[in-house]
């Protein structure tokens, strides 16, 4: 066994392990970056503090930055106004989750993940077997 | 203000001063002479044990709690004979936060001092420093007994340049070997305060790392451990059990919040940086360390954006080191390395520097002193810092950067990523 000598492998887990929970993570990857930049020398603090960057409230505001999930779809957007039990969202994107989806390419732009990277870059790092 | 003490064991809480009138009373091994004036600073208790009635004299008024047993154990007093009778030379201290590492080897100095031994003290806990300033290794060759570390001098430094060791752990193995070194070369005993992280991977990798040093080092070195219960002993599995002492805590060791210890070090930085001047150096007379800066060759950056203060080439496919005004954005990042044909680019803003805690160096790369950087012009070639040891300006030869920033009167003011001077 060897000990790890950085915390910032704490910064990547919780953000592995949110990803599993929110669909957005554009934003908490932003803020984890930012927390690092103010605490660099405390990477597990900024793991502590990534945990508690999303939290389900009711205690929201004009200006607040939320995520909401509404029939079947993801919101997220700054708050502008609360009315009457209903948001309006600036600045808004909206994803929706499915099992199954037919799109028609035409010249639409397709970005492809690559899972393969590091065999095709470092070859001798890669001991998964083929 | 008279009080008479019966023979017993008192707690006196700081600030305050007194004077031993007459009697006989030791506090922390270390006997109180008559006539002597004992200053207590704030936010500080020392037990008082009085072995004959005794009288002393307060200037002010302050809490003197009699207590029933004595706040040192009795097994701290067995550690030295122990450390006597097998020819121990360095005692590694080992505990969680707030254990009374500190108050024990304030203790352990005053006995072995009593013993006619020559004691040094090496002083790891960099975010509560009480010899040398916080995020340093200072070490202080004791001639006589003590109540607080913090009175102390240092007789030498090493600098980590942060207030924990986490993501410093190089910086902090070699200037504990280079601390233990200068230990054994001018004492008999070398008694090494470590910091409270004893758990998880970083507090197991320090703590196994300063055992194998000292086996490095060759020394006959013991390790004390000062549990409540067994938190320590994952750091001892293996090792012989005549290295091994175990020792209880202290009743009377006292919680610091974070806050406190904020308060403490920025109390550390104010008074060694009250009669702070400011010096001024060309680039080319002064060298840097632990940085990218001034470690390359200059590069005439005028022929780029205004934004671009200071641009050096570094060894091979390093790159080049970029210092800006403010954050360079990326296409402004692609445009100097398509202008100076390079790969690969480390940027930093010049504001990264300005209250920066460094280690002052001479030449040949001891620490002599600490100082808050004030300015880098970088038109002129100059950098301009802020030292109390602005009388020794002939023998600073180099400036070693560190990861803490304060301000000018000593407060706490952010960090500097490790990587971006």
């Amino acid at each position: 066994m060897t000990f790890k000598q950085t915390e910032v492998t704490e910064i990547l887990k919780k953000l592995s392990e949110s990803s599993d929970r929110y669909v957005f993570m554009n934003e908490l990857v932003k803020e984890a970056y930012r927390l690092y930049k103010k605490v660099p020398i405390y990477p597990g603090i900024v793991g502590m503090c990534v945990d508690n960057v999303l939290k389900e409230t009711q205690d929201i505001k004009k200006g607040d930055k939320i995520i909401v999930k509404c029939k079947g779809l993801f919101y997220e957007g700054k708050i502008t106004s609360i009315k009457d039990g209903t948001v309006e969202l600036t600045d808004v994107k909206v994803l929706q989750e499915k099992k199954v989806a037919k799109i028609k390419l035409g010249k639409n732009k397709v970005l492809k993940y690559n899972f393969s990277t590091l065999g095709q870059l470092w070859p001798s790092l890669n001991f998964e077997k083929k | 203000m008279n009080k008479k003490l019966e023979k017993s064991v008192y707690i006196i809480s700081g600030p305050v001063e007194f004077e031993l009138k007459q009697g006989e009373v030791i506090s922390i091994g270390k006997k109180i002479l008559v006539g002597e004036k004992i200053f207590v600073p704030e936010g500080k208790r020392i037990p008082l044990e009085v072995y004959t009635e005794s009288q002393i004299e307060l200037n002010r008024e302050t809490k003197v709690e009699q207590i029933t047993t004595r706040t040192i154990p009795d097994d701290w007093d067995k550690v030295v004979d122990y450390v006597v009778n097998n020819k121990i030379n360095s005692l590694l201290v080992f505990g969680e936060v707030d254990t009374g590492k500190t108050f024990f080897s304030t203790y352990l100095t005053n006995r072995f001092l009593e013993n006619k031994l020559k004691v040094s003290v090496l002083d790891c806990d960099t975010g509560q420093s009480d010899i040398g300033l916080p995020g340093s290794l200072g070490l202080a060759v004791f001639k006589e007994q003590v109540l607080f570390m913090s009175d102390t001098k240092p007789d030498a430094l090493a600098f980590l340049g942060s207030h924990s060791p986490s993501e410093h752990f190089l910086h902090y193995a070699s200037g504990f070997v280079k601390m233990v070194n200068y230990g054994l070369k001018n004492s008999d005993i070398v008694i090494i305060d470590t910091p409270g992280w004893v758990q998880t991977d970083g507090g197991r990798a320090l703590r196994k790392t300063e055992i194998e040093l000292l086996q490095g080092l060759g020394t006959n070195y013991c390790i004390i451990l000062l549990q409540r219960e067994r938190e320590l002993e994952h750091l001892v599995k293996g090792l012989k059990k005549s290295q091994i002492i175990r020792l209880t805590v202290s009743k009377k060791a006292s919680l610091t919040s974070v806050d406190e210890r904020k308060k403490l070090r920025e109390f550390m930085y104010t008074k060694y940086f009250k009669n702070a001047h400011t010096v001024e150096y060309d680039f080319e007379n002064i060298f840097t360390d632990r940085g990218y800066f001034l470690s390359g060759e200059e590069v005439n950056q005028k022929v780029l954006d205004k934004k671009v203060l200071w641009i050096e080439r570094l060894s091979n496919w390093e790159g080049l080191f970029v210092i800006a005004r403010k954050e360079l954005t990326s296409l402004e990042i692609e445009k100097i390395k398509k202008k100076l044909n390079v790969k690969r680019i480390i940027t930093t803003t010049e504001n990264n520097y300005v209250g920066m805690v460094s280690a002052l160096l001479d030449e040949n790369h001891e620490v002599i002193g600490f100082a808050i950087i004030e300015k880098v012009d970088f038109d002129n070639k100059k950098i301009f810092l802020r030292t109390p040891i602005y009388n020794k300006k002939e023998c600073i030869k180099g400036i070693q950067f560190g990861s803490i920033k304060v301000t000018f009167l000593g407060q706490e003011n952010g960090f500097v990523e490790p990587g971006t001077v």
